[in-house]
């Protein structure tokens, strides 16, 4: 069916929606600027690197954020580099502020803004916070989330906000455009909290309608099903951790490995390694998630009662404040002990 | 005065940019690969961009142009007619002699073996027994564009070959029963046979591959017979291309 789409759209709309247009563009630019510094340049022979290195993923180094912002192969493509340029610190275990991580994407993209960063700690540190110290693994997979669904993060969280609003104050008019809204909030408020989650079948039947949109790239729907259907509830931060976990939409954007491989075969003596490091510092549950050996449906923060009632005494402090996460992180611990076992 | 030498040097430097562009000729070339990108709409357009230039490239050999041209799109699309055209005017240019240029034998064979390159190569030995040229003869256009048509459906066919084997290998063990295999196989041989080109026969012989029919025979040889002989994918796909091979008419 979508080999028939491709020729049945008109010319101007092909192009658009390869972004070809900027890539020839570009390209001409490029062209022009390397003859300012050689004169004797071989023109075919450059566009052809050109060409072959756009077509590999090895064309947004160094280039201004702009250019990175412009397409989502070129978004694609730029985490990727930052992943293999930085694959070293991940192997060590590191974990690094986000001043040090905005300077490590400054050494290879000179004007990247802090502004994504910070909005890839929020991810990972659930939006508090903020001078905690982030594992590679987490921030990578954040940072493809944050970078890469742009539009798409943005979207949600205006429609989650307004979802949050309805539900506070059922009084005030509904501005999402989902039906049968009223009433579901209008339920929940008799015997509920207002709290920092909404229902997730709500959330979902908003969000809808922005997916698979042109304009921007979003998660494949089947993939958010996978997270939303699960859950009764979720909240802002905890989806965002879901879609940055999910290896179903990893593996749709096709640029970085599995988790399991990022760090180039996650050999046991290599994760309890990490774990150890990371034990005394903060411990902040989705940084252990992040490099421990799990099978990738078992992150979505589902299945919330059994794992909420195991959940350690410490975590209750966060427990009561982020549910979801704190399952998945206990959930996390229960299969790296089997992953021992076996 | 020392603006307006700036703004004269800007001015130059602009026109040196624009002189640069119209010497190496990049006009033509961007509005080339545009009216072929918009002509074939391939999948992957940085692919096509890439081979489009690296083809252009003056060190690139004859036949890895034609080969571009020909892969440009597939092979059920209209432009297909004319890229092969193009990819026969290029090789076209092929010396023969001091001052004989032409497609002969030698770069024709050279074409389709490339062309093969992803099928197995005892598959592309027998099909090349049938379709190819010797080195001394002269390949007509016909000739020329029944052989890389030939080369592109049984690319195609081994893709598909592949996939319907897949589906047989009930345990994905990658070996599959025989006996099934041997059914699809027959059934195959059996809407093959049909030679004439009739629109009547064409359409029983896709409702005798349909689901239902083959469902029904393959069930029926599950009942039959419990083998435990398996064969592998490559033997499969061997097999399959046989038949498909048994339809390529010889040259000569």
């Amino acid at each position: 069916m979508a080999v028939d789409d491709r020729y049945s759209m008109s010319a101007d709309k092909y192009l658009a929606k390869h972004n070809i247009l900027v890539y020839l563009e570009d390209s001409v630019a490029q062209l022009l600027e390397h003859k300012e510094e050689n004169s004797k340049v071989n023109a075919v022979k450059f566009l052809s690197d050109y060409f072959s290195s756009v077509r590999d993923g090895n064309h947004t180094m160094f280039r201004e954020y702009t250019f990175i912002h412009s397409t989502p192969h070129n978004r694609a493509s730029f985490v990727r580099l930052f992943w293999k340029c930085y694959r070293q610190i991940g192997k060590k275990g590191d974990l690094l502020s986000i001043q040090e991580y905005h300077s490590l994407l400054g050494l290879i993209c000179p004007d990247f803004p802090f502004d994504i960063v910070k909005k890839t700690a929020k991810i990972v540190l659930i939006d508090d916070a903020l001078d905690c110290l982030i594992s590679f693994t987490d921030f990578v997979y954040a940072f493809q989330t944050q970078l890469y669904f742009e539009e798409f993060v943005e979207k949600c969280s205006g429609i989650y906000q307004s979802l949050l609003q309805s539900f506070r104050s059922p009084r005030e008019p509904v501005v999402v455009p989902t039906s049968g809204l009223k009433e579901d909030s209008g339920i929940h408020l008799n015997n509920h909290q207002p709290t920092d989650d909404v229902d997730s079948m709500q959330f979902f039947r908003a969000i809808y309608p922005i997916c698979d949109k042109i304009q921007f790239s979003s998660p494949p729907i089947s993939s958010l099903k996978e997270i939303l259907f699960h859950i009764p509830r979720i909240s802002f931060y905890g989806f965002m951790i879901a879609i940055a976990k999910s290896e179903s939409i990893n593996s749709s954007i096709g640029r970085l490995p599995p988790k399991i491989e990022l760090l180039e075969g996650g050999d046991t003596e290599l994760t309890s390694s990490i774990s150890k490091n990371e034990s005394p510092s903060r411990s902040n549950p989705p940084s252990r998630i992040g490099t421990a050996l799990v099978r990738p449906t078992v992150h979505l923060p589902p299945r919330s009662k059994s794992a909420h009632g195991t959940s350690s005494t410490s975590n209750t402090k966060l427990s009561r404040k982020k549910p979801a996460v704190v399952s998945s992180s206990s959930e996390t611990d229960s299969s790296t002990e089997s992953s021992d076992s076996i | 005065m020392a603006d307006k030498r700036k703004v004269v040097s800007e001015e130059k430097s602009q026109e040196t940019d624009r002189q640069f562009l119209e010497r190496v000729n990049v006009k033509f070339l961007m509005q080339d690969v545009m009216g072929k990108i918009i002509a074939n709409r391939p999948d992957d357009p940085m692919v096509f961009l890439a081979d489009y230039f690296e083809a252009y490239d003056e060190q690139s050999g004859l036949i890895q142009k034609a080969l571009q041209t020909i892969q440009m799109t597939h092979h059920s699309r209209p432009v297909f007619e004319s890229n092969v055209s193009r990819a026969y005017n290029i090789l076209n240019k092929h010396k023969v002699y001091k001052r004989v240029k032409g497609v002969n034998g030698v770069i024709y064979n050279e074409l389709l073996q490339a062309l093969c390159r992803e099928i197995e190569s005892s598959i592309v030995s027998k099909l090349m027994n049938k379709i190819e040229c010797c080195d001394y003869e002269a390949v007509p256009y016909d000739v020329f564009r029944s052989g890389v048509f030939t080369c592109c459906v049984l690319q195609d066919y081994c893709k598909l070959t592949e996939n319907l084997f897949q589906s047989l290998d009930l345990d994905k063990t990658g070996k599959a029963d025989k006996i099934l295999c041997d059914t699809v196989l027959q059934q195959l041989n059996t809407v093959l046979k049909n030679t004439k080109p009739d629109s009547n026969r064409i359409f029983q012989a896709s409702h005798k591959l349909g689901p239902d029919i083959l469902y029904h025979s393959l069930e029926r040889a599950m009942t039959n017979n419990k083998g435990q002989t398996m064969i592998t994918l490559e033997q499969f796909i061997s097999d399959v291309c046989d038949s498909f091979l048994l339809k390529v008419k010889p040259l000569r």
